[in-house]
């Protein structure tokens, strides 16, 4: 890597930064206007939290940990089954949603997975993770702009997101062959990130390929 | 002897024992007149002639003196009493008249009088009577010796001597007072014994020696009499007129009036003589005598030989003229209505008919709104029916009518209810004109003429109406009218007459009758009426109709009087009074002719049919035909409407939706109406009904049954297409099938036929009756290969199959037809053609790509490589054609395939079997060897799956390019294995916290200095990466 290409990816980082830093600073707290009372809370230059105000019962919290215990071991359609019971308990949460929607996909039931991603996402529209999540299933079906406008969504809301970052950078890469929205992204991912090889090798090839050099 | 006798007798003693104080008035004799007959007449002699007695010895014994002459005077007056009873008492005594005179003919002012008598005293007798000597005494010897003038008869001796002795006062006593008296009673004492020229003597002697007398009257009429009798009638005339001369307050007066009258008639002077009549009936008059009040016989009858006596004057003076010039130049009297009616009954008497008649008419013509007047109308009449007038009679009747209608002037002056001769008369009148008239147009000879007497006797008629619209007659004359007018054939005046006739009088015998010929004219007017007037008419015709059912509900012809209303109500469209009348009739009369109890159901029927009330109709129609015999050739038509009814109910439920109901209704009919023509219809419509409900099972029954039954019916193709569609929609698929593969066959329509063929073809491949969907879809594809792209379809559907059941030879010959059809399609060939060719010939590449990979390299390597290159040609080939096919997805798998087969052919290099007995230098070199002879094979591949790749951009994604974005992502991962990172599950119901990779750590602000930034999570582990947070 020149310096050249440093001087560059600094730049791109600070951007992102200042991006970041514009969005706390305008939207430290926004409440969602929703039937749920759901918040984001912008901590600059390190993250989001995402709170959602509902009453939740002590059997709901149990079961919904018990569910994420066997998705995490990989008990995928016994996790499904016990999140969706959880979902049906509270069905002003996002969470249980978009936990579905994961394992759904993981299950490559896109189908599923879009439909629980929608739902989340109608509990709570700025949701990035949702955005993100569903960003991928449309991608999969070959739906490239619904899948962009979700990724470009969760990065409104927090531009750091480095998840919706990197899928966008791919998504304009290889599906849309929008080389500069990708160097754009690409750029944008490494500042999120402390290093990612793989990704600095797609962008020295973006780079190459479109005749730039880093 | 009796109490009046006896004081009698007492007051002659005191007579004679006062010596005259009182002389014997003149009343005295004629008030002896009025005592009863007494049966002792000798008791009476004896009193007389002891009374004579008495004065004789006063005579003889008493020496003369003043009171002698007296007692003379009465001894002689009683010599006279003694023999020929009572003297003259200065009374006149009528006479007698005949009981039958001509009188009783006259019309009262009370009423008409009967028709003439028969001639009873003739004008002679009347005027030999009349005129005769008026008897002054109360009994006269048998022969009146004034008349017989002096005729011998033999004399008393008694009244000698009174003779002598009043004589003897005379010329004994000259001065005696009462000398006057004397001679009176000797005059009437000459009389008595029949010496009228004697007692003309003495009586001419009172006249001249006693102007004053109180006997000058009586002395002076009986002179006039003595005169009259011997036809001195101008002798006579100064005897009466100087009784006229005292004035009229002599006893005497009337009756000189009265005979001066005659002298002047004896004379022929009728008009002096009638001025004597008309002066003494003035007299009479001024006296308050009323001409219509009832007198005394004696009186009447001298009034009534008056008013003879004047009409014998005017009679005789010339005519009927006369007496209106009389009164027209004398003036009217009061009375005169009398003398006209004289008059006429004496002309009437004579049978002078006319002359009769026209007296009165006369007096009616100048005294119209006199009292008699209409009397004398009615007269009129009578007289000329008398003579036998005919004409005349109807002519007077005419102008009786005329004149006392009830709306005439007359009864301005009149109450009718204090005439009702007059009303009755004018009622008989009105009703004899009509009659006449009426029977007068009903003569055959007097066609000319019946215009006229048409409307004569209507004038009549109505007239009677007019004036009696409520009495007894009136419904007769009524009728009789309304007769006239059907006769005349004024049916709608008819009509009207006889529903007045029937409806507005009290109950009466002929209101049935009258009612019923109303009904009758009614429809006679009908049959002439024309245009408008024809509705107007049979309105009527209906109104009456009714009328007359309703009110004489009895009538034999009721019944059908009110079928044939309710018939003309249903032409008119009045309907709900149609079904009204004719349930009425059904009702009503139950015995009633079957014909019109069958055709009052029909006109319930109907309307309600019109009405839109089906099950009425229905139930009349079955009540038709009931009634209709089954040899009836209206009965097929009773049928078909009995059908129609029952299906106007299953039609309205279908409006309503309430298809289980109109489905009962359209199947009722083959059960009541099973011949009916619409029968066939209505199953159909009950199994479209059916349907409706998606019963499949009873609309496909019925269907079934219908196209069974119906086997040419018109509809028998669309059952077909129904019972296709009912078998469809109840899972029958495979029967819904086949009826399509009826309708194929069945249809005249190529167009279904093929449509048809192919639906049977779709439903056997549903029902998963494959051989079956296998034959249809090539029998299909064998006789439609247009249109080409249904063809196409068919045939990728067999081929499908074909495949399913891995009959491969047929899934491939099939795929090569698609192919070769859309080859040779020319201007047919369309994109759908083309894509299912292009998927067809991509399949049959594919089998060209699988020969090829097949294929190994093996030794002798030279070979098997040429084999594999043959087969690699021919891949190439067949994969490159299909580019032509300009289908994205077929382009993108046969640049996939292409690709593929350079992959393979290079990875087929790699993997071939090595010569044996290679030294390792040589295997060396031929593994170099071999790899750049692979090398540009993995190159070409690559190219060419990224050029399947770049059709991303052009919007293409398919599952071909994502194949060849997954072996690019194997052969250059570097640049195309690139996959996206999931954030992974949350990890926390309620909250989520993300931290940036680069964020500090959590406890580390910002800005701080991170000593070891590795530690951070990598980003490429999402779910590790992600920084949850649990709970609170």
């Amino acid at each position: 890597m020149n310096t050249h290409t440093l001087s560059r990816l600094s730049l791109v980082t600070v951007l992102a930064v200042t991006l970041v830093a514009c969005n706390a600073t305008t939207t430290s707290t926004v409440k969602q206007q929703r039937a749920t009372p759901a918040r984001i809370e912008i901590q600059e230059a390190v993250g989001f939290t995402i709170t959602e105000e509902a009453r939740v019962s002590g059997d709901a919290r149990v079961d919904y940990d018990r569910a994420l215990g066997l998705l995490e071991q990989g008990r995928l359609e016994e996790g499904v089954a016990v999140l969706e019971t959880v979902a049906g308990q509270v069905p002003g949460l996002s969470a249980p949603q978009i936990d579905l929607g994961v394992a759904y996909h993981r299950l490559e039931d896109l189908e599923a997975a879009e439909r629980h991603l929608v739902k989340a996402l109608e509990i709570n529209p700025r949701h990035p993770i949702a955005l993100n999540e569903l960003g991928i299933v449309y991608r999969k079906t070959a739906r490239f702009a619904e899948a962009r406008q979700n990724y470009e969504a969760a990065l409104a809301v927090y531009p750091g997101y480095h998840y919706a970052r990197r899928n966008l950078a791919i998504l304009c890469d290889l599906y849309l062959a929008d080389m500069d929205c990708a160097l754009e992204n690409y750029e944008a991912y490494m500042a999120t990130v402390h290093a990612d090889d793989e990704a600095s090798m797609w962008l020295r090839d973006l780079r190459y390929r479109m005749g730039t050099q880093e | 002897m009796s109490w009046r006798n006896y004081a009698i007798g007492l007051s002659c003693a005191a007579l004679a024992a006062c010596g005259g104080t009182t002389t014997t008035e003149r009343g005295t004799l004629a008030q002896l007149e009025q005592v009863p007959a007494d049966v002792e007449e000798i008791y009476v002699a004896d009193s007389l002639e002891r009374a004579a007695q008495s004065y004789r010895r006063y005579l003889e014994e008493t020496p003369r003196s003043a009171r002698t002459p007296e007692a003379m005077r009465r001894l002689a007056d009683l010599q006279i009493e003694q023999a020929y009873g009572v003297i003259g008492s200065g009374e006149i005594v009528e006479m007698a008249a005949p009981e039958v005179t001509s009188q009783a003919r006259r019309i009262e002012a009370n009423g008409p009088s009967a028709s003439p008598a028969a001639p009873g005293e003739s004008d002679e007798e009347f005027e030999a009577r009349a005129s005769q000597r008026e008897q002054l005494l109360a009994d006269t010897s048998p022969t009146d010796p004034l008349l017989m003038g002096g005729a011998e008869v033999a004399v008393p001796t008694g009244p000698r001597e009174a003779i002598k002795t009043y004589w003897e006062i005379l010329e004994a006593y000259p001065n005696y007072e009462r000398n006057d008296q004397v001679l009176y009673q000797l005059s009437r004492a000459y009389d008595e014994i029949g010496d009228p020229d004697k007692a003309m003597e003495v009586m001419d002697r009172v006249v001249a020696e006693y102007p004053y007398s109180r006997y000058l009257d009586e002395v002076h009429f009986r002179r006039g009499e003595y005169h009259f009798v011997r036809r001195s009638y101008l002798d006579a005339e100064n005897a009466y007129g100087a009784i006229i001369r005292m004035g009229s307050t002599s006893n005497y007066y009337e009756l000189a009036r009265y005979k001066l009258g005659w002298a002047l008639y004896k004379q022929e002077m009728y008009e002096e003589a009638l001025h004597q009549y008309i002066a003494m009936l003035d007299h009479r008059l001024s006296i308050g005598y009323d001409f219509d009040a009832e007198y005394e016989e004696d009186d009447e009858h001298r009034l009534a030989d008056t008013f003879r006596v004047i009409s014998l004057s005017f009679s005789n003076l010339g005519g009927p003229d006369v007496l209106d010039e009389y009164f027209s130049q004398y003036g009217h009297r009061s009375y005169a209505d009398k003398i006209y009616d004289n008059l006429g009954e004496f002309y009437f008497a004579k049978l002078r008919f006319e002359d009769a008649a026209s007296v009165y008419k006369s007096f009616v013509r100048l005294n119209p709104y006199h009292k008699v007047s209409p009397y004398f109308g009615m007269r009129v009449v009578e007289i000329y029916g008398e003579a036998n007038f005919p004409q005349l009679v109807v002519e007077a009747k005419k102008d009786f009518a005329s004149r006392y209608a009830l709306d005439a002037e007359y009864w301005n002056f009149f109450d009718t209810e204090d005439s009702p001769e007059v009303i009755g008369f004018l009622k008989q009148n009105l009703t004899d004109l009509a009659g006449h008239y009426h029977a007068l147009y009903q003569e055959e000879a007097l066609f000319d003429e019946q215009p006229t007497n048409f409307a004569e006797a209507q004038r009549w008629y109505r007239q009677f109406l007019g004036s009696f619209p409520q009495d007894a007659e009136s419904p007769d004359i009524n009728y009789q009218l309304a007769n006239l007018l059907l006769e005349n054939e004024d049916f709608g005046e008819a009509a009207v007459e006889y529903e007045r006739t029937a409806y507005d009088y009290d109950a009466h015998e002929q209101a049935p009758e009258a009612g019923y010929a109303a009904v009758y004219a009614h429809r006679e007017d009908l049959k002439q009426a024309t245009g408008a007037r024809q509705l107007e008419v049979k309105k009527l015709t209906v109104d009456s109709s009714l009328r007359f059912a309703e009110t004489f509900q009895d009538h034999e012809q009721a019944p059908k009087v009110l079928g044939a209303a309710a018939d003309d109500l249903y032409e008119m469209k009045d309907l709900p009074l149609a079904i009204e009348s004719a349930r009425k009739l059904i009702a009503r009369y139950p015995g009633a002719d079957e014909s019109l109890t069958r055709a009052a159901w029909v006109v319930v029927a109907n309307s309600s049919i019109d009405l839109a009330e089906y099950p009425d109709a229905e139930h009349a129609y079955t009540n038709v035909l009931a009634l209709t015999p089954e040899d009836d050739e209206k009965r097929p038509a009773v049928i078909d409407s009995l059908a129609a009814a029952i299906y106007k109910q299953g039609d309205q439920a279908n409006l309503l939706e309430n298809f289980s109901e109109a489905a009962r209704h359209f199947l009722r009919i083959k059960e009541l109406a099973p011949t009916s023509t619409i029968r066939s219809g209505a199953e159909y419509d009950a199994a479209m009904a059916l349907m409706k409900l998606e019963d499949w099972e009873r609309s496909s029954d019925v269907l079934e049954e219908f196209r069974q039954s119906h086997p040419e019916h018109e509809l028998g193709a669309e059952a077909t297409k129904q019972l296709a569609h009912i078998y469809r929609e109840d899972g029958q698929t495979e029967r819904s099938a086949a009826e399509h593969e009826r309708i194929a066959a069945e249809a005249t329509d190529p167009e279904l036929s093929r449509e048809a063929l192919l639906v049977a073809g779709d439903l056997y491949d549903e029902a998963g009756a494959l051989d079956e969907a296998v034959r249809v879809y090539e029998s299909y594809v064998a006789q439609y290969p247009r249109p080409l792209d249904i063809a196409m379809e068919t045939r990728n559907r067999l081929a499908e199959i074909f495949k399913a059941r891995s009959d491969y030879p047929r899934y491939h010959a099939q795929l090569s037809d698609i192919v070769d059809l859309d080859a040779e399609a020319g201007a047919d060939r369309s994109d759908r053609s083309r894509y299912l060719a292009g998927r067809a010939a991509l399949v049959l590449a594919k089998l060209s790509f699988e020969d090829f990979t097949r294929i190994r390299l093996t030794q002798p390597f030279e070979e098997s490589l040429a084999q594999k290159q043959q087969r690699m040609d021919v891949a190439l080939n067949a994969l490159e054609d299909l580019v032509d096919y300009q289908v994205a997805e077929v382009t993108a798998a046969a640049t996939y395939y292409i690709a593929e087969v350079y992959f393979d052919f290079s990875n087929a290099l790699l993997t071939s079997e090595r010569p044996a007995g290679l030294t390792e230098v040589e295997k060396l070199d031929y593994e170099m060897v071999l790899e750049e002879e692979a090398y540009p094979f993995e190159e070409q591949a690559i190219e060419v799956h990224e050029k399947n790749f770049e059709l991303l951009a052009g919007g293409v994604y398919n599952p071909w390019v994502e194949q060849s974005l997954d072996k690019l992502a194997v052969l250059m991962p570097g640049r195309y294995a690139k996959n996206e990172i999931s954030g992974g599950y949350l990890g926390s119901i309620d909250r989520y916290a993300y931290r940036m990779p680069i964020a500090p750590p959590v406890g580390v602000e910002p800005g701080d200095v991170i000593d070891d930034p590795e530690s951070v999570d990598e980003a490429a582990s999402p779910p590790a990466a992600a920084q949850v947070t649990d709970g609170e």
